[in-house]
């Protein structure tokens, strides 16, 4: 568990420094791939400190809440390491993994991010 | 309700339903005609039904993991032990048939080629060989528990219970001892194995309490209700178990004691359930297409 607080604040660190760097070197396609890594990295670790959520966050944020619920039980926050209105995929992916599986994990982590 | 689970116990229904009716004649007229029938036909047809299902469930849950994940080897000791589950249902009905078709004909065929000693190595595979596997199982489920911090502690009420079980568990093994004396032959190695069905079901019993405990922490979702599911398994089971033995000290009565006989039935369809609802759990991220949205 401690290990994800770790990549947390790793994250942040590495999404902050890609920003500037990408905008100093003014390659779209660079910058656009900045964006969405860290689009991506966001919707993972479910921080938005220095950002403001989007309501795709929100979205996603509430279909793992809806996840966890079904396969693990309305208490499942208590187990995670964080409180369960800021649960991330960083947070409850080893334990959903452990507990149903790492195939059936990347069907819900895509249905998570990806259902419309 | 997952799919599986809603199926296993319309068809318990409808098969208590017609235990029932069953029953009533056996109370109005004292007959055990229809019991019997009943209990050898639909009875037997209901456990071998049952413990293939619960098999073939493991063996999908189980082929949802990958090696080197920990829960593989918990499903591949639980497939193990639904799978002596039903080999002990096939022996067990083998040596009914062979016992009902004996008196009427000497030249039955099931009474010529089947070995006289089925229903004692049925009773030895479902028994201790199936609930040592399904201790392993539940003990790696238990270490996986606690490497996740979901595991809880244990409440005044589970350390009541299992003292009262450790009680019983002495008288019991005491009552054994006095058989082991002079007078009394010395006992087979079937009759001391089935000997330790007792000790590993009160073993069963404190890891299932464990694992309740954990479920009731997080909530009761599709995982947590499969483990609750064997909790109820193995609570039902011990509830057969005691009526085995109050049948024994002859503490029931007649109607009392055919009415135990159905308690089996409900184990058998918790056995079935637990893998129904942990395979739901892993395959509806597959089916749940955008049910986000529609509710």
């Amino acid at each position: 568990m401690e290990e994800w607080s770790e990549l947390s604040v790793i994250n942040e660190n590495v999404s902050s420094s890609l920003i500037p760097s990408a905008q100093s070197a003014e390659d779209p396609v660079l910058d656009e791939l900045s964006q969405k890594m860290l689009s991506w990295s966001r919707l993972w670790f479910g921080s938005f400190e220095n950002s403001k959520a989007t309501e795709e966050h929100y979205l996603v944020r509430e279909r793992l809440q809806h996840w966890l619920k079904l396969c693990i039980g309305r208490e499942a926050g208590s187990v995670l390491t964080c409180p369960f209105e800021s649960v991330s995929l960083a947070t409850s992916t080893p334990l959903l993994t452990a507990l149903i599986g790492r195939r059936a994990m990347v069907e819900l982590s895509r249905r998570v991010l990806n259902d419309s | 309700m997952p799919r599986f689970v809603l199926w296993i116990w319309r068809v318990c229904a409808v098969h208590c339903a017609i235990g029932t009716a069953a029953y009533l004649h056996f109370l109005v007229t004292g007959s055990y005609r229809y019991l019997n029938w009943y209990f050898l036909i639909l009875g037997t047809l209901f456990f071998l039904v049952t413990t293939a299902a619960e098999f073939f469930l493991a063996l999908e849950c189980r082929s949802g993991f990958d090696a080197d994940e920990p829960m593989r080897m918990a499903w591949t000791f639980i497939a193990l032990a639904s799978l002596a589950r039903f080999v002990a249902a096939t022996l067990t009905s083998l040596d009914h048939w062979r016992l009902a078709l004996t008196p009427g004909s000497t030249s039955s065929v099931l009474a010529v080629f089947l070995p006289m000693g089925l229903a004692r190595a049925g009773e030895m595979i479902g028994g201790p060989l199936a609930m040592i596997l399904l201790a392993v199982a539940l003990n790696r489920v238990l270490s996986v528990q606690r490497r996740f911090g979901v595991l809880r502690g244990l409440t005044r009420t589970d350390w009541l219970l299992m003292g009262l079980i450790a009680v019983l568990m002495f008288g019991e093994a005491a009552m054994i001892v006095r058989y082991l004396g002079p007078p009394y032959s010395p006992p087979s190695l079937i009759r001391v194995i089935l000997w330790m069905s007792d000790p590993l079901l009160a073993l069963l019993l404190v890891q299932a309490v464990l694992i309740r405990r954990s479920s009731i922490r997080v909530g009761m979702g599709l995982v947590s209700q499969c483990w609750a599911m064997y909790v109820i398994a193995i609570v039902t089971t011990l509830a057969g178990d005691a009526s085995i033995w109050a049948v024994g000290e002859g503490l029931l009565s007649e109607p009392l004691i055919a009415l135990t006989w159905y308690i089996w039935f409900f184990a058998a369809a918790a056995f079935a359930c637990a893998p129904a609802y942990q395979l739901a759990a892993m395959k509806l991220p597959l089916v749940h297409q955008s049910m986000w949205h529609k509710r």
